[in-house]
């Protein structure tokens, strides 16, 4: 693993989420080995690996949805696992990849059940709630969507229903499991870029778990790329984790990495030559 | 903004509300005076006599019985609508985990002992506050096979949901249909062993239901148990709401889903197994006014709750007036003509959805 999880352009507010050696799995071998990553507020952190690398555990690790069997996540003083459900959905938000439930709901029902963890049993929003839901709705560009079903929106809108219902929380920390996937190459980098102003506008914690590892190099400020073992392959800025070297020992595949001739960021292509 | 997702049929609240309780009103009014040797008009008639005998029939011989088809109605509707909600089903019914079968034994064995019982005991009527052998442990043996279809449907796993007591829908399931066959089974041996001849026909009757035997210690427990159960769901409300878009996002919403699930089983099976109890096997309430109820109310537990209690009261009531009035002198089990009715409106339903 290369040095450089310390390195994040706000070193004042740094460790707000801290996940320390963090193991984790159903059972048998661990998915996710002693992984180790510290995000500050207003930062994006993207985790990259091949499929089954354990990605998808360590959001659920860090939402809570599963415990870890090793190591611990801390959130500013608190360790995770030890919040109460309630206490942990008002900081910690996840967007999950797939979505079970909830077709016949109204847009604005949907936003509304990201206040879930502030409502009394009995569930009637405040006036309060509804204006929290509202501004959601209008951060991720989805109010002109009111009023519809969520089984009527595309695979964008619902995109943007879910993240403002992640934004409803007002979590401290957000995290997203492929946010982009089943997404037209636009609405991936609108989704992105929405996600990147949120998380400098709202100071959260943002860690995004993508596939697609250029889209990932483009937007984050740290990144971790992990074996398909679940260990850490590397760990640090964008450039220290997107070399040629790293990612052809992941991935098992000849690359080509150089910089994006406007943003500067390293982006992958493969070297395969069709014969 | 509007806060509740809208339902299909989009009438405002307050009319849906009016409509629904409008039905019952008229349902329980159409059954008290359906079939009545004597107009409802001569309660108030100068006529004292007349207005004896009206008094009697509307006031003390009939109310028991519309009560009982109104408490056992709600019962089966939110029991119904609860484990809808566990199940993420529009399918699952109050019957799914046992309720039914375990009622049955515990009914065929009560049946089977009775006149035993009452000859030695002269009459346990009278001994046990109003309840018969059967009710009591029909009773029992409908909560007593829902714990123990949550007891072995236990599947432990590395997920939070699970170790926080919840539980796999599939295994649950599974369980549910095993036992059930088992106690069925179980119920058959005593029919076949039982010295009575009548036997299997009373306890043929006693599974189609019926609320003839309805008493007022009969509603009285009813209407603890519905009480006791449609409380526990509104104070689930909250995470009822959450719990529409699956275990996990739910539990990613704060919600504790492992005690939600728990509440909400105990909720259902408290319900309906008063229900069997009072009032044998209904079927088709428990099934249909909570998915009927879900098309005008939408799916918002707030609403639907209370509103598939109302349902299933105003659709057995109704039933139940049939019951007693499309073959006089004779009186045919209601659960047939919940399911005669049921089915057609359900098949209907579901093809439109």
């Amino acid at each position: 693993m290369e040095v450089g999880s310390s390195l994040t352009p706000h070193p004042s507010s740094l460790g707000m989420l801290s996940l320390e050696s963090l193991t984790a799995g159903y059972g048998g071998a661990p998915a996710l080995c002693e992984f180790s990553l510290q995000v500050a507020s207003g930062q994006i952190a993207a985790v990259i690996g091949p499929n089954g690398c354990g990605k998808s555990t360590l959001l659920r690790c860090v939402a809570g949805l599963v415990a870890p069997s090793g190591g611990r996540v801390r959130l500013d003083e608190d360790d995770v696992a030890l919040l109460p459900p309630r206490e942990r959905a008002r900081r910690v938000a996840l967007l999950p990849q797939h979505f079970v439930g909830g077709d016949e709901l109204s847009v604005e029902a949907m936003a509304l059940l990201g206040r879930t963890p502030y409502l009394a049993p009995y569930g009637a929003p405040s006036p309060h709630d509804c204006a929290v839901a509202a501004r959601a709705l209008q951060a991720t560009d989805a109010a002109g969507l009111s009023g519809r079903r969520v089984a009527q929106l595309s695979g964008g809108e619902r995109q943007r229903v879910m993240l403002a219902r992640a934004l409803a929380q007002q979590p401290r920390v957000l995290l997203l499991d492929e946010p982009t996937s089943n997404l037209d190459i636009r609405y991936q980098y609108e989704i992105l870029d929405a996600i990147r102003r949120l998380a400098r506008s709202e100071n959260l914690a943002v860690v995004l778990v993508l596939h697609q590892i250029n889209l990932a190099a483009a937007v984050a400020d740290v990144m971790a790329l992990l074996n398909s073992s679940g260990t850490t392959r590397a760990c640090g800025t964008p450039e220290q984790v997107m070399t040629q070297e790293n990612l052809e020992a992941v991935y098992q595949t000849p690359l080509i990495v150089a910089a994006h001739p406007q943003s500067g960021r390293p982006q992958a292509r493969s070297a395969w030559v069709f014969q | 903004m509007e806060p509740h997702p809208k339902p299909r049929l989009v009438l405002p609240g307050i009319v849906r509300w009016a409509l629904l309780t409008t039905a019952l009103f008229l349902v329980v009014l159409g059954a008290a005076t359906l079939g009545a040797p004597v107009p409802l008009a001569d309660l108030w008639a100068h006529n004292t006599a007349r207005a004896e005998v009206a008094r009697q029939i509307f006031l003390e011989l009939r109310p028991p019985r519309l009560l009982a088809g109104a408490l056992v109605g709600a019962a089966l509707a939110a029991s119904g609508a609860a484990m809808q909600a566990v199940f993420r089903n529009p399918l699952a019914e109050p019957y799914l985990l046992g309720v039914s079968a375990g009622g049955a034994l515990g009914a065929t064995i009560g049946l089977a002992l009775q006149e035993k019982a009452a000859g030695l005991a002269g009459g346990v009527r009278g001994a046990a506050g109003g309840f018969d052998l059967a009710t009591m442990l029909a009773f029992g043996g409908a909560l007593g096979a829902s714990a123990l279809v949550y007891v072995l449907g236990q599947r432990r796993t590395g997920s939070t949901i699970n170790r926080s007591g919840g539980f796999e829908r599939g295994a649950l399931l599974l369980t549910g249909v095993a036992l059930s066959a088992f106690l069925s089974s179980l119920m058959a041996l005593v029919v076949a062993l039982g010295s009575r001849d009548d036997l299997a026909r009373q306890v043929m009757f006693w599974t189609l239901g019926g609320l003839a035997p309805a008493t007022p210690a009969h509603n009285t427990v009813l209407a603890a148990a519905l009480a006791t159960g449609l409380l526990m769901l509104m104070a689930s409300a909250r995470d009822l709401n959450a719990l529409r878009v699956g275990d996990e996002e739910a539990l990613g919403l704060g919600v504790a889903v492992g005690a939600l699930h728990r509440r909400l089983l105990l909720a259902a099976a408290l319900m309906s197994a008063a229900a069997v109890a009072a009032a044998g096997l209904i079927g088709f309430v428990g099934l249909l006014a909570p998915h009927l109820m879900r098309t005008l109310f939408g799916s918002d537990a707030r609403a639907l709750v209370p509103a598939s209690a109302l349902g299933g009261a105003t659709q057995l009531v109704g039933c139940d007036a049939m019951a007693r009035s499309v073959a006089q002198p004779r009186e045919i089990p209601v659960g047939i003509v919940t399911a005669l009715l049921g089915v057609p409106l359900f098949l209907f339903l579901s093809r439109k959805s």
